[in-house]
């Protein structure tokens, strides 16, 4: 590894310390390095290191998303800078300096389930200025929404906050030609997977005696995930509501089709079936809920 | 005690930082002989090189520990294992700290990178602890409490892989 870190410092115009480095991986067949400077304390660059088609793939759509996230330029949106890519004993380096930001999985505290209404709106607020900033100039046909920039993986353990602005990291699955309010229902939806989770590992993670097969954590979306996400008069329900509501009212999209695309984020993006929702629901600010 | 001792296959990690050698798995606590760890090394014929995979238990570094505040010098630290090693003509060649265990090394930082140390615990670890059970929740505030007062502990690491090297004069 000393002559991958010599041939990217040699590559590059910075002075690296090379004996200081974090190796990440390998999630997905991705190895992530990050790599200091000299005079810094924190990383300053990171490689993103590929190991099958897969995740090269992944690896090339986040490069690009960094590259239009630089192009457009949108107002209380941070993301890292690309900052290169080289070829290297048959193997493809992405290389991207870092953002150190306070990530909003310390900020909002799924273990205290109290949500503060001002960090939400702070995340819708960022949605809104994306869409605002990277939709299409025409229309989808007979609907008030145009196509924009979708992050794709918009949930609080990629998102972190810098001086009020909201930071992306993970943006290997967006597209800038993505659906208005899918991000926001994402967020909501794996914000309840993160609830379920809380509490739920314990010492042995970090011995041997690990197994995944008893690992008690829940991924997989159920009716019940989302009624007490979306639907019922839960805190994290009301005010995921609140949050819709202000995205659609703030991007100019109409309610029928922002109950349309919720449906269709449910349905079509995570390809959910048996659904039993009356999805006008998801607009009611008051009241009970509850199907 | 040689059960203590078996040739693992290096993990996809290990293999990018340290290289493709032969590893070598033991416990770094009070039934550990050097001897045994060097019969081990010296049966590797394929590559002067050799990857010690160790554990390390709480206790033993508590030992170690109070061993040094009274001066004592002891194998059971890293330094210590090192040192016997030098002793012995080997060359360190790298010292890596891997989590969250030996057999699944997905984050791993230079042994003395107190930085890569700090920036995991706080921006990937820390914002994580919510899927903690509260054991180990209060388990990880106390760690993170004792690094914030003495950046350089090293007390709490428990898996350790030392790349070394035979010197010519030795082989």
């Amino acid at each position: 590894m000393k002559k991958l870190l010599n041939v990217i410092n040699n590559r590059i115009s910075y002075n690296l310390d090379l004996n200081r480095f974090l190796i990440v991986g390998n999630a997905f067949n991705k190895r992530s390095i990050f790599l200091y400077r000299s005079t810094d304390k924190t990383p300053f660059l990171v490689v993103k290191i590929p190991e099958n088609k897969q995740s090269a793939a992944r690896c090339q759509a986040e490069y690009e998303a960094l590259v239009s996230l630089s192009e457009f330029n949108i107002d209380g949106i941070e993301s890292a800078k690309p900052a290169g890519i080289f070829e290297y004993e048959n193997k493809l380096l992405y290389l991207q300096t870092t953002v150190i930001s306070t990530p909003f999985l310390s900020i909002i505290n799924p273990i205290k389930k109290r949500f503060n209404h001002r960090q939400f709106n702070l995340l819708t607020s960022a949605l809104v200025n994306i869409y605002n900033s990277t939709k299409l100039k025409q229309k989808v046909l007979n609907k008030s929404y145009s196509l924009c920039f979708q992050h794709g993986d918009y949930w609080i353990g990629n998102l972190g906050l810098l001086n009020n602005n909201i930071c992306l990291y993970d943006l290997e699955f967006s597209t800038n030609t993505g659906f208005p309010l899918y991000d926001l229902l994402h967020m909501g939806l794996y914000l309840g997977v993160v609830i379920e989770n809380v509490g739920r590992l314990g010492t042995d993670v970090k011995s041997e005696k690990y197994n995944k097969s008893t690992d008690t954590r829940k991924f997989e979306i159920s009716n019940a995930l989302i009624t007490r996400t979306f639907f019922d008069n839960s805190n994290l329900a009301k005010t995921m509501r609140i949050c819709i509501n202000t995205y659609l009212s703030k991007t100019g999209i109409n309610n029928n089709d922002g109950i349309q695309l919720a449906k269709s984020y449910f349905i079509d993006d995570r390809q959910l079936e048996d659904l039993d929702f009356n999805w006008v629901n998801i607009l009611k600010l008051s009241g009970n809920n509850n199907n | 005690m040689i059960k203590a001792f078996s040739i693992l296959q290096p993990n996809d990690n290990l293999k990018f930082i340290l290289g493709d050698y032969p590893v070598i798995n033991f416990n770094l606590d009070r039934s550990f002989r050097l001897s045994e760890l060097l019969n081990e090394v010296y049966s590797n014929k394929k590559s002067s090189k050799s990857i010690l995979s160790v554990k390390l238990n709480l206790i033993t570094q508590f030992y170690v520990l109070v061993l040094n505040t009274l001066s004592i010098k002891s194998r059971l630290g890293i330094h210590g294992l090192e040192q016997s090693l030098i002793n012995e003509g080997f060359n360190i060649k790298q010292t890596i700290v891997a989590y969250p265990n030996l057999s699944s090394a997905r984050f791993c930082f230079p042994y003395h990178d107190y930085s890569s140390r700090s920036f995991l615990f706080k921006e990937i670890f820390l914002p994580r602890q919510y899927s903690l059970n509260f054991f180990s929740r209060v388990l990880f505030k106390v760690l993170i409490f004792i690094i914030k007062i003495n950046k350089k502990t090293n007390l709490f690491y428990q898996s350790i892989f030392i790349l070394i090297e035979k010197n010519e004069e030795t082989t």
